[in-house]
């Protein structure tokens, strides 16, 4: 993966009309509101092949909504949202979400779950057991696939979890807040094996995340959002070099920059959030 | 279950037993009517040697299991459509929680006139009583399902039926169970009154099952004979919730492993 690849960011302020590369998860002008208010305002970005784009912002800003737009669980009220040049119409297995926390079946062994996907398709259950065991080895859960997830720990369950989405060989990952929940220790283990699982997939990526160290370990880009209603405030490039190593990353000097740019950015929209908070109070 | 549990379990029935034994000897106040657990053993032994007995433990059994597997066959199915879909909730549920309330005995002459033979009255009114408690379950049960992973099935490929039948069934099973062992419970009380009601089996008594059997004691005057069948009613009420229970455990061997 070529680490100097620069993204198209001018798009974002003078409007001009993103890419339509296949491959690409494109949101144009996307607004959605959701019970009576509105989350999303005009929100645009693209999602390249190959890319890990990092979004951060204020919390409860609307990020998730965002997530669901792009798994095809929400209807944007305007705008688009597409894959290449085809507009999302519903989930589908070309684009797949992690959600936060286990979404795993617990009644299904992890073997079970990851072939879900296959199956349902229409995949023969012989079939569908090697292309899992395969997938559960790539994610170092071999052997693992007859227990049920409530027999993992928490890392593992993450694993089992990357892995159904992974198995389908989506075109576009999102992954929301997909290591909330796991301590300290677990999740610094679970964000350097993303990276790597993250330079050997093609997908399209788009994590989410309200740390701003994970989003600068794993991102190509990040993504700063607005406060509700969303959208993309800023565009920050991470150009450190890959295979990212937790220990390089830290001793970079661009590292530091980049974060102190980040976390300005996101001081000011949640500065934002907050007064806006206040002038509702006092419109009521 | 340890040893020591077992044991204590043990010596609560022995200790119950010999109160009641003193109680009849003495006369004491209430109990002092009854026969004591020793002439209650013998009338035991009697009626096991008789075929009408277990012919009516046959007759019952089959009529709870009947009216229990229609309760589950039809309220099953049924709380998942009301769960799920908002439309035929709002049709169906005003309806349907203004004959809750209703006791089951009070279906006994209504269900006389439905049904041909009074097997399948008898039947029906135990078929009442299980199905509400079932319907309930299903609903609430069926209302908490985390909606992640219906999405994530969606997302997969999954279609409507596969969705059904893979998300929302297995989702739904421990509140199916629950449903079921309680329901189950309610079938025995149902059935032993709805066979006062009814009035036997038609062929002499002996399919009149134990309800049947127990009313024909008590104005036989056979007190002991009574008790045998209140304590067989109790042994087969228990027995049938273990059995629900075990099964259901057999149907979910996710819940046990942790």
């Amino acid at each position: 993966m070529n680490t100097t690849l620069r993204m198209p960011r001018r798009w974002e302020r003078n409007g001009s009309r993103p890419s339509a590369e296949p491959g690409t998860l494109v949101f144009e002008d996307v607004s959605i509101g959701l019970g009576g208010r509105e989350v999303v305002s005009k929100c645009s970005f693209a999602l390249e092949p190959g890319l890990v784009t990092a979004m951060v912002g204020p919390s409860g800003c609307g990020k998730s909504t965002l997530a669901f737009l792009a798994a095809g669980y929400h209807r944007p009220s305007a705008g688009q949202v597409r894959l290449g040049e085809k507009p999302v119409r519903g989930p589908g297995p070309e684009r797949l979400m992690v959600f936060q926390e286990s979404a795993l079946m617990p009644w299904m062994t992890v073997a079970e779950n990851v072939m879900l996907g296959p199956r349902s398709r229409g995949a023969g259950g012989r079939e569908a057991r090697k292309v899992a065991e395969a997938m559960l080895r790539r994610v170092g859960l071999e052997g693992f696939g007859g227990a049920y997830p409530a027999q993992l720990s928490g890392g593992m369950q993450r694993r089992a979890e990357l892995a159904r989405a992974l198995v389908n060989e989506p075109e576009a990952m999102i992954l929301d807040e997909p290591f909330r929940g796991l301590d300290a220790m677990t999740r610094g283990l679970m964000q350097e094996y993303l990276a790597e699982l993250c330079e050997e997939s093609s997908a399209a990526t788009l994590f989410i995340t309200t740390d701003i160290d994970e989003a600068v370990l794993l991102a190509d880009r990040l993504l700063i959002m607005t406060a509700a209603p969303t959208r993309v405030g800023q565009v920050i490039d991470v150009p450190l070099p890959r295979p990212r190593q937790r220990t390089a990353v830290l001793r970079d000097p661009r590292t530091h920059e980049i974060k102190q740019t980040a976390l300005e950015a996101l001081r000011v929209e949640a500065m934002r959030q907050f007064t806006d908070q206040q002038e509702q109070e006092i419109h009521r | 279950m340890s040893r020591g549990a077992v044991l204590r379990g043990a010596l609560g029935i022995l200790a119950f037993l010999a109160l009641w034994e003193l109680g009849a000897r003495i006369d004491a106040p209430v109990v002092g009517v009854l026969p004591g657990p020793a002439e209650v053993a013998s009338s035991f032994a009697d009626l096991v040697g008789s075929g009408g007995y277990w012919s009516s433990w046959v007759a019952s059994g089959e009529r709870v299991l009947w009216g229990f597997a229609a309760a589950m066959a039809v309220g099953v199915p049924f709380g998942l459509l009301l769960a799920i879909n908002q439309r035929a909730k709002a049709l169906l549920f005003p309806p349907f929680e203004i004959l809750r309330p209703i006791p089951p005995l009070a279906w006994v002459p209504l269900s006389i006139l439905f049904w041909p033979t009074q097997n399948l009255s008898i039947e029906f009114v135990i078929f009442m009583g299980a199905f509400y408690t079932v319907v309930l379950n299903v609903v609430g049960g069926a209302e908490q399902i985390d909606r992640r992973h219906v999405l994530v099935a969606r997302s997969l490929g999954a279609g409507t039926w596969t969705v059904y039948r893979r998300v929302i069934l297995p989702a739904t099973l421990p509140s199916i169970a629950t449903g079921a062992v309680v329901g189950m419970g309610i079938t025995w009380e149902v059935v032993v009154a709805a066979e006062l009601i009814s009035g036997g089996g038609g062929s002499g008594g002996d399919g009149g099952g134990l309800g049947f059997l127990l009313w024909n004691a008590y104005q036989g005057g056979a007190i002991a004979q009574v008790i045998v069948c209140m304590i067989s009613l109790g042994v087969a009420g228990y027995a049938s919730s273990v059995a629900v229970r075990v099964l259901s455990e057999r149907l979910m061997p996710w819940k046990e492993a942790r």
